[in-house]
């Protein structure tokens, strides 16, 4: 089994259901990849390979004995290394939390762990999932299972290398400024940032309060579906958990999107430098999405600027307060990428973080106001394919994924998926967006397009080792 | 004042990192500096004070009430 990919969530929980396959047999699968590649994508900050074979034994005698909990028990996992797993380190991919090992579990981590499914290790990040791809480390960052000499995207990068080179199906991610969706992107996996508040972060090491968002990448729609069914739910101890019903997210997911609205936000690409070939994948998709029966008809974003100071003056200020203490009192731990653009929060005043904030909730009351006439849009999310692996060396201000960050402004659920490769070989991305809490007519309008797309056949090549 | 546009000198670059309590090696501070000044280039858009009508009455997704 070590030599093909993992199979799906969806297929695994079938094929364990049918007693065809273990979760022993899954987890030494799931192990075994790990282990093989860990050499080549360093996807993994630690792969706990004892507490894995533990909990896979439980799962075997539980659903040997009649006690199957779900779809998802018995199948492995991975978690962005700002998660809490008790027991475990969570470093935040820092040298500052080497030693931090969690007492208990963050919130979502108890969710998956009692949906059944199986902690294999905790996966690398940009550090503290913000600054950049970082050499200056205790850990390098991971590389891109398409081409290992390109970069994952971030900042959930081992979550996108370990799920796109077939070591788990899911594995979870943390999105602030699109460090879910980026990964996913680039490494051609699908990344679901959900509606901010519908999955708690307690637990999981906070960037900006405000933003701050948990989600799964998944090599299919489906099985984020089948993932945000556990995840989803009201969390009182995460003050910005909202309660709000869960429905169920796979029951209409194969309804197709025969008179769906989908708002095409093309003039979009201009604002975030969408090259051709991105371009003509993204046009090609609003295409398929026609022929699938959907209304597809452009639409326009408020002016791309406005959602970039939003995102830049409430991210810069809020993780600053997060860290200034550490930034004053043992700087040096950080790599620099990190330090620097932490120190930026320092220049932004009080009136631009208030002004941020109201500016905020007039953008988000018109993306609302698209959605009357809309019941998803269409997207660009990366400008093109994954750039090459290395330090960020144009200092801490770049260009910050001004494609991503829109909805982390407005709170929206998106989707990240593939729409396409480059003439390189690696993947090219989209993004679906629907109303805030519409995760399910979001997942349906990302299954559709997956089923039509076809691209969901094709894995690195690395993935069969 | 950090928004304004003359405070970024040397000077009174090393006075916010000094009233943060922060410290930038020698030869990264231009590099800082630069990058503050961009930062604050893309905030410009925040210098137009809001009117109570501009601003939405709520937002549901903020609403933790909402569905209960």
């Amino acid at each position: 089994m070590s030599a093909a990919p993992l199979p799906t969530l969806a297929e695994a929980g079938r094929r364990i259901a049918a007693g065809e396959v273990s979760p022993v047999a899954l987890t030494e699968a799931a192990l075994a990849r790990a282990e093989a590649l860990q050499p080549r994508l360093d996807a993994f900050i630690e792969i706990a390979a004892e507490r894995a074979r533990t909990a896979a034994r439980r799962a075997e005698r539980e659903i040997k004995g009649g006690r199957r909990r779900g779809p998802l028990h018995g199948i492995p996992y991975g978690l962005k290394d700002i998660y809490a797993a008790a027991g475990l380190r969570t470093t935040a991919h820092s040298r500052l939390l080497l030693d931090n090992v969690a007492a208990t579990d963050a919130e979502t981590t108890a969710r998956l762990e009692a949906a059944g499914m199986i902690l294999i290790g905790k996966l690398a990040t940009h550090e503290f999932a913000t600054g950049g791809p970082a050499f200056d480390l205790p850990f390098p960052p991971a590389r891109n299972p398409w081409n290992t000499d390109h970069f994952t995207g971030g900042s959930s990068s081992g979550s996108g290398a370990a799920v796109a080179a077939g070591i788990v199906s899911l594995a979870m991610g943390s999105d602030t400024g699109g460090s879910i969706r980026l990964p996913a992107a680039y490494c051609g996996t699908v990344g679901l940032k959900p509606t901010y508040g519908r999955v708690s972060r307690r637990g999981v090491a906070p960037l900006c309060y405000s933003l701050d968002t948990t989600g799964p990448l998944t090599w299919t729609v489906e099985d984020a579906a089948l993932s945000l069914q556990v995840l989803a739910g009201y969390d009182p101890r995460d003050p910005g958990s909202a309660d709000v019903p869960v429905p169920n997210y796979t029951a209409a997911l194969r309804d197709g999107v025969k008179g769906l609205r989908v708002g095409y936000c093309r003039a979009f690409n201009e604002d975030g430098e969408v090259d051709a070939e991105q371009a003509a994948a993204l046009d090609k998709a609003a295409q398929t999405l026609v022929e699938l029966g959907a209304e597809v008809r452009e639409v326009s974003l408020p002016p791309n600027a406005q959602f970039q100071a939003c995102a830049r003056t409430i991210s810069h200020s809020e993780s600053f307060a997060i860290h200034v203490k550490d930034l004053q009192t043992r700087p040096e731990l950080y790599a620099r990428v990190t330090r620097e653009r932490l120190m930026l929060g320092a220049f932004v005043s009080a009136r631009q973080y208030v002004q941020a904030q109201r500016l905020r909730r007039i953008l988000t009351a018109k993306v609302d106001a698209l959605f009357e006439s809309c019941d998803v849009l269409l997207t660009a999310i990366i400008p093109g394919a994954a750039p090459v692996l290395k330090e960020t060396d144009d200092g801490p201000w770049r260009r910050q994924q001004p494609l991503a960050s829109v909805f982390n402004v407005t709170g929206h659920p998106c989707i990240a998926q593939p729409c396409g490769f480059a003439a390189n070989g690696l993947p090219l991305s989209m993004q679906f967006v629907a109303r805030a809490f519409d995760e399910a007519t979001l997942l349906r309008a990302c299954h559709a397009y997956e089923q039509a797309g076809g691209w969901v056949e094709q894995r690195p090549a690395l993935a069969a080792i | 004042m950090a928004d304004d546009p003359n405070v970024y000198s040397a000077e009174d670059f090393a006075a916010v990192l000094r009233r943060n309590g922060l410290t930038v090696p020698e030869d990264r501070r231009e590099i800082m500096r630069d990058a503050v000044g961009r930062m604050q280039a893309l905030l410009k858009v925040l210098d137009d004070p809001l009117a109570y009508e501009d601003e939405p009455a709520n937002l549901p997704r903020y609403d933790r009430s909402l569905g209960r």
